[in-house]
């Protein structure tokens, strides 16, 4: 019995379909933990169809790298992206003929994943263990990625936080453990809109490049979190990926602020810093591009795509002013005074574009 | 009489880079391959610039002779340097001449 949902993005969807009952349990699962919003298929139109990218998971189909296929990129999670015959392999397990893998042909937006592999350690138990369910995870995630770049819609590392809805925003953009969640939640108490707390769609518009959420749902780790933000005890989902995190629904406590995109005018690189007082320091553009291009993994996949993808991040660049915020104890020990921060940058970079002036 | 010296190869940038312009003082190279990143500034940018035009190193310093107004014999030394470092990067290649 064949299973499918439906996720929608401005200019294009992408159906995931699945064919056995424990691959759909698995699928559904991180769609829940993440927050991503998967719907049932709707009626089909030949605008839906054009703009759709598909994705199917088989538990019994193999797919396997073909001889010759050059290692593209590594990403989270043990995935390798291999590069043949105009197409790209993710696989978990190097090269290895059975293990879990995908195709995909950005070209005509289409991916089939052969997971069998990953359903096969623990087979009668109703959830996969933790490990395979990250695996599965980074699979799809990547997955779509790909995919969507053909819709014009690319991925980037970060958390996106805005004035108001569709208003200017600022994106924190960094690795893990860089304090992005943290620090958006902390705006969020505040009350800014909020997009995501890790993963954003960039999409080039008339306007500039635009910022969509892709996952909503906020992972921050409970102890930490609960010393600076108490409320939030018992508003926790559940532990997947195998990290100290858990899932927060942002939206059931904020559902007021859950913003469906921004307009990027600051972006900021935060790390954690042994100081007492946080810093705000400007970068230029190629500093800011190279931190920015550091986390959108997709970049060096292929010389194929990459000039597009650098387009886009070059036009980013070009509209936002770009600090690094070194982020002290003043702001572990009150995450309100963020707001103070960065808040005056939005406010001082509108002034700027209303003005047509260069920030 | 010595032998005639064979003609020198052009350089050029390397396949798997891809080069972004930032603005007219900027611009990055990405080095698909090696998944390195690097900066160039304003005189960088005007070197690379003419090596994708498959320029001979005499034809760049010319034009970095006449853009900042030094010498060309000063001129043709400073692009040798900078694209001997770019071959050890990675970042250009060596075209035989045609």
């Amino acid at each position: 019995m064949k299973q499918q949902v439906q996720i929608s993005f401005p200019g294009a969807q992408a159906q995931v379909r699945w064919e056995a009952a424990a691959v759909g349990r698995a699928l559904r699962d991180i769609f829940r933990y993440f927050g991503i919003a998967a719907e049932p298929p709707g009626e089909e139109t030949s605008e839906t169809s054009a703009a759709r990218v598909t994705l199917r998971f088989s538990s019994t189909e193999t797919v396997s790298v073909p001889q010759g296929a050059v290692r593209a990129a590594s990403f989270d999670a043990g995935i390798t992206a291999w590069r043949a015959e105009g197409r790209v392999f993710l696989t978990t397990e190097g090269a290895a003929a059975g293990g879990p893998a995908v195709r995909l042909d950005p070209a005509a937006g289409a991916g089939v994943g052969g997971v069998g592999a990953l359903f096969r350690e623990a087979p009668g138990q109703k959830r996969l263990p933790v490990a395979r369910h990250r695996e599965l995870t980074g699979l799809l995630v990547l997955s779509l990625f790909i995919l969507l770049r053909r819709h014009g819609l690319y991925p980037l590392h970060a958390a996106a936080l805005g004035t108001e809805d569709g208003g200017a925003g600022v994106l924190f953009i960094g690795a893990s453990g860089a304090g992005k969640s943290t620090l958006a939640y902390s705006l969020v108490r505040e009350g800014w809109a909020y997009l995501s707390d890790d993963s954003v769609l960039l999409r080039p518009g008339p306007a500039g490049v635009e910022a969509l959420p892709f996952r909503r749902k906020f992972g921050l780790e409970p102890e930490a979190a609960e010393a600076a933000f108490p409320e939030l005890a018992s508003a926790w989902g559940p532990r997947l990926t195998g990290t100290d995190k858990r899932s927060l629904a942002v939206s059931k406590l904020r559902p007021a602020q859950a913003a469906t995109r921004c307009l990027p005018r600051v972006l900021i690189f935060p790390e954690i810093a042994d100081r007492p007082e946080s810093e705000l320091r400007p970068v230029g553009k190629a500093e800011a591009m190279h931190a920015t291009t550091g986390q959108s993994a997709l970049v060096t996949l292929g010389p194929d795509w990459a000039p597009r993808h650098l387009s886009v991040l070059v036009r980013l660049i070009g509209h936002t002013q770009h600090f690094r915020l070194l982020a002290g104890r003043d702001l572990r020990n009150d995450p309100a005074h963020v707001a103070g921060l960065i808040g005056p940058l939005l406010h001082r970079s509108d002034a700027h574009a209303a003005t047509g002036n260069a920030p | 009489m010595s032998d005639p010296q064979p003609p020198a190869p052009r350089w050029v940038p390397a396949p798997d880079v891809t080069y972004t312009k930032l603005d007219e003082e900027e611009a990055v190279l990405l080095n698909l391959e090696t998944k390195q990143y690097f900066s160039l500034n304003e005189t960088g940018l005007l070197i690379w610039e003419r090596l994708q035009e498959q320029s001979a190193l005499a034809d760049v310093a010319a034009a970095l002779s006449q853009s900042y107004d030094v010498e060309q014999e000063a001129a043709l030394r400073y692009v040798r340097r900078f694209v001997e470092t770019l071959r050890q990067d990675g970042l250009v290649t060596a075209q035989a001449p045609s």
